[in-house]
């Protein structure tokens, strides 16, 4: 894995965005986010701007400042100098990706675009194709769901100082559906139809319900079958069901040690000689040497330090409140902007009586993240791929997770259920960060628990 | 690796090392008969448990890397010495003789511990005791198994006494049952009955049309000269993070004190819990017992990724299962890019409660999965055309007639050319269509031409490379930093069994692959990923 010199190839296989075929779209996003007043321009059609890395001190619930590395968006003046996590990025499934990068700092960097499967120098991992200079990244995401995005070169250091962010991806007449008309220059205008949701003005995640809980009707009203998924696919709310309240849980930690004694990003990392492996400087670090002392959820800080640190090793989060306890969110929701044009995202919930609840959660950390939800939720997804939807999703089916009994992710698993609550309710779910490094076949010892609000109300 | 003892230290690199195994039976199967690893097919096995040092990665050659084990060496068949130790497949109903020899300096034993725990009474799988021994006067043991029917999975052997110090230390191994008679799934016939959903996967392959191709238990020829592509094909991949100082440590203790164990708990705290002591910012830390090294059957960083051993290389269209085992002390969370996975088995059971509570026979399909200490899983990878690859007719389906609108243009400087018998920078061919992808794997980066003093560095984008890796990445150092040298493999598609129609029998081969499908070590892995000259096949289309 000698380290390449920073390359700025043109995308090979590039493809004509003005001239696709009928059913084969470009993203839309940068068009609409600027129509809604989210971004600055766009500097190039159809093309969503990512560049890195951008260094950053911000605190952790106690005023500790740790070092963090960011992406920014040259569009979207709210990405600033960089966001932890990174602007979340949606778009509709089936529409064609171009993400232009461009490298800042100390190199090398890639995007690797975690769960979607392209060919290797769209994969953005730096050993199996290049590392930037810049680049624009080509996809199709296929598969309605979650996914997130980072550097992936030196990852130890790099995912875990915050270079990566959340994506998603919608039904595929999302956005489209927001857009009222097309201008000459290609602007667009937008219409009524609020942004992420489709035509008929819902916002959809991807699931197959049916066999959920066998002999018992659906719970979850406006739940849709049709025909099985594929990019040809005339219904683009076949297996979907809507939503209406949306909550993204991005469990993180940090080590402040690796913060403090490795704050630069070749620290630990070969500088090369003239002979690959012969002459390279290395000297010996510690980023084997993990131990977490801070903890976050999407970026809103768990304020409690380890019970073997004297703290309580339990922390309640709180979105809206104030930095550095709180997160600092308005409302507690994650502005718009962040999140590609869609508003309402939650991180804690607050949710009324039979609304449709969605939880998107992501083990970023390094450890374990053991989620424990309060009540009774529906796992509909794993990884970006809907559980029961044909045809790949025939080996697999949905289930119910009762509440109180936990599941267990690791890093960069994720998972997407759904609730719904005909009662109020009032109460907590757990998100308890385990060490990896463990003596027995299990989990290993709790670090962290983080409570995460939930109220549903009528 | 070097047996302890010899006269004098040496030392060698291991490009393609942790590739032995063994076949229990009277004839190697088709699916490793391609493999030059196979040393033999027997009934008897004879292991000796003895130490060694071996050379890890580094970055650096000036640097020391060396670790200290403890390990299973085959000596009749002779293999040569490695950790872990050699991988034993054996069929359903099998009756296997397994003569140990101790010359180590504390007590051992042999064990098949989820065997054992899977068929009470059916067994034993666990040798006896061993007591301490010394090359010139080892002790000795014998243990004598049939396999039962339902068996099939994936299994680690291992030392489990004082645990988990003998084990961690390198006495362990995997052990593969396949089932007898062959049913299309790696699993036997009782389970194939109570899964339905993991029959169905497998029946599934290579006969509907969202998975083009073979079946797993398919293999077919291939157009001249690229050889045949097996049936049942089938990888493994072996965790563990080896701690150079401790492993030291508890040889010196063990041999100044035969007879008697290491405390297993000061093992645990020292493997695990070792105080990280800084010495300034940017600067070396005080080395500690913590891991320094994280395998993959015995490798890692290139020399796992890049060994056709560990990595498979295959085309779209030939699916392969891949079983993962973790013989160490930390949880690894292993991604793979390019295809999403079927999780098949767990711990040889079809429900795994912790991360599908409740659920059984239940296979998502993943890009990254959970492997706790001790865990066994096995993956099926469909090798499907990466399904994010812009295509305008459906996930796995054949292509439109008219493709996605490619830029034509050639891309100057990045291409891959020949000029008699030399590589050189040009231009790299027009581009065509999405799949396949003709002008990346034409590219080369850094260019041809990139230079590194006296070295050449420019690797051309063929075949296909993908990484798989532990995401929870500090497992992703050597030395405590050196990334990527940690546990990392991969998988790399060599061409396209469903290349409509444009080449004989629809079989794209791209270029550069390996002409192994498995271990070869008479074939360098850095010769296979040079830049050879392209095939014709791919020049012509």
């Amino acid at each position: 894995m000698f380290d390449p010199p920073n390359e700025s190839p043109p995308t090979p296989e590039l493809l004509d965005l003005e001239n696709l075929p009928l059913g084969t779209r470009a993203n839309p996003v940068p068009e609409v986010m600027l129509a809604a007043g989210y971004h600055s321009q766009v500097s190039v059609p159809h093309t969503v701007q990512r560049d890195l890395m951008h260094g950053m001190q911000l605190p952790g619930w106690d005023g500790k400042l740790l070092n963090f590395f960011l992406f920014r968006d040259q569009d979207n003046p709210s990405t600033g100098n960089g966001n932890f996590p990174a602007a979340t990025l949606r778009m509709p499934r089936g529409a064609i990706f171009h993400g232009a990068t461009l490298g800042h700092g100390p190199p090398p960097h890639t995007i690797h675009w975690h769960g979607i499967e392209p060919t290797p120098i769209n994969d953005g991992v730096g050993h199996c194709s290049m590392e930037l200079g810049n680049y624009t990244y080509q996809w199709q995401p296929n598969f309605m769901g979650f996914y997130f995005y980072h550097c992936h070169r030196n990852t130890v250091q790099h995912f875990e100082y915050g270079l990566y962010g959340a994506m998603i991806f919608e039904a595929p007449d999302a956005y489209f559906a927001s857009i009222d008309s097309i201008n000459p220059d290609g602007t667009v205008e937008l219409n009524d139809i609020p942004i992420g949701a489709g035509t008929d003005g819902l916002h959809r995640v991807q699931c197959n319900l049916d066999p959920v809980v066998t002999g018992r009707p659906n719970p979850f009203p406006g739940f849709t079958k049709g025909t099985p998924v594929g990019v040809e696919n005339g219904d683009p709310h076949a297996y979907t069901v809507p939503y209406d309240v949306e909550a993204v849980w991005v469990c993180d930690d940090r080590d402040s040690v690796w913060s403090d004694f490795a704050p630069d990003p070749r620290a630990f990392f070969p500088k090369h000689g003239n002979q690959p492996g012969v002459n390279d400087e290395f000297f010996r670090g510690f980023f084997h040497d993990y131990n977490a002392d801070y903890w976050f959820i999407t970026g809103v800080p768990v304020p409690a330090a380890r019970i073997d640190r004297g703290g309580t090793g339990i922390g309640t989060i709180n979105p809206a409140g104030a930095p550095p306890a709180g997160g600092g969110l308005p409302d507690g929701e994650i502005p718009p902007a962040l999140m590609s044009g869609i508003s309402g995202t939650q991180v804690a919930i607050n949710a009324r009586v039979n609304q449709t609840i969605l939880i998107r959660c992501l083990d970023a950390a390094y450890n374990y993240a053991r989620v424990t939800f309060p009540i009774p939720v529906a796992i509909i997804a794993f990884d970006g791929r809907a559980l029961g939807v044909p045809p790949f999703g025939n080996y697999n089916t949905a289930f119910l997770l009762p509440a109180g009994r936990p599941i267990l992710l690791s890093t960069a698993r994720r998972f997407d259920a759904i609730t719904r609550s005909g009662r109020p309710f009032s109460g907590f779910a757990f998100v308890e960060f385990l060490d990896t490094q463990s003596n027995t076949a299990g989990p290993g010892r709790r670090l962290m628990t983080a409570r995460i609000p939930i109220n549903i109300t009528t | 690796m070097k047996e302890r003892g010899m006269d004098r230290r040496e030392f060698i690199s291991h490009g393609l090392g942790g590739a032995a195994a063994i076949v229990v039976g009277p004839k190697v199967p088709r699916w490793l008969a391609k493999s030059n690893a196979v040393i033999a097919a027997t009934q008897t096995l004879n292991l000796a448990l003895m130490d060694g040092v071996k050379e890890m990665v580094t970055h650096n050659a000036a640097n020391n890397a060396e670790c200290y084990f403890w390990l299973f060496k085959s000596t009749a068949p002779a293999i040569d010495a490695e950790v872990p130790g050699p991988t034993i497949f054996a069929f359903e109903g099998d009756t296997i003789t397994i003569n140990l020899r101790n010359n180590l300096p504390t007590a051992h034993r042999f064990a098949i511990p989820s065997m054992e725990a899977k068929f009470p009474g059916l067994g034993p799988f666990t040798s006896s005791t061993m007591a301490a021994g010394t090359p010139a006067t080892p002790t000795t043991t014998t243990l004598r198994f049939t396999l039962p029917a339902g068996s099939a999975g994936s299994y680690l052997y291992y030392d489990d006494l004082n645990a988990p110090v003998n084990r961690v230390m390198g006495l362990h191994g995997a052990f593969i049952v396949m089932p007898n008679p062959a049913n299309g799934t790696p699993y036997g016939a009782a389970d194939v009955t109570a899964n339905p959903r993991m029959a169905q996967l497998f029946a599934d392959l290579g006969a509907k049309p969202w998975w083009p191709g073979l079946a797993w238990g398919e293999g077919a020829a291939n157009p001249a000269p690229f050889p045949a592509t097996p049936a049942f094909r089938q990888y493994i991949w072996l965790l563990h993070q080896p701690s150079p100082l401790l492993f030291q440590e508890v040889g010196i203790f063990s041999f100044n004190n035969p007879g008697v164990n290491y405390p297993a708990q000061t093992f645990l705290d020292k493997f695990l819990n070792d105080p990280l002591i800084t010495q300034g910012a940017n600067k070396a830390p005080v080395e500690n017992n913590t891991p320094e090294y994280f395998t993959i059957s015995g490798q890692s960083g290139h020399f796992s990724h890049n060994s056709p051993f560990v990595c498979p290389n295959l085309r779209v269209g030939e699916p392969c299962i891949i079983r993962v085992l973790n013989a160490g002390l930390w949880c690894h969370s292993m991604h793979i890019h390019a295809n999403h996975v079927y999780v098949l088995a767990v711990n040889n059971q079809f429900s795994a409660q912790d991360v599908l509570p409740g659920q059984r026979d239940n296979h998502i399909w993943i890009d990254t999965f959970t492997s706790k200490p001790l865990d066994t899983w096995d993956w099926l990878n469909p090798y499907m055309r990466p399904p994010d690859v812009p295509n305008n007719k459906g996930i796995g389906r054949a292509d439109l007639e008219v493709p996605l609108p490619v830029d034509p243009t050639p891309i100057p400087n990045f291409g891959v050319i020949m000029v008699g018998e030399e590589v050189a920078a040009g231009d790299t061919p027009p581009g065509v269509a999405t799949w396949p992808p003709t002008q990346e794997m034409f590219m080369a980066i850094p260019r041809v031409g990139t230079m590194a003093g006296v070295n050449p560095i420019h690797v051309q984008l063929s075949p296909l490379c993908f990484p798989m890796h532990d995401h929870s990445e500090p497992s992703q150092t050597a030395q405590g930093g050196n990334y990527n040298l940690g546990l990392i493999a991969g998988m790399n598609f060599t061409g396209d069994r469903n290349a409509d129609g444009n080449l004989p029998g629809g079989v794209l081969s791209f270029p550069n692959i390996p002409e192994v499908f498995g271990p070869n070590p008479n074939v360098s892995p850095q010769a296979a990923a040079g830049p050879l000259p392209p095939f014709p096949e791919i020049m012509n289309m």
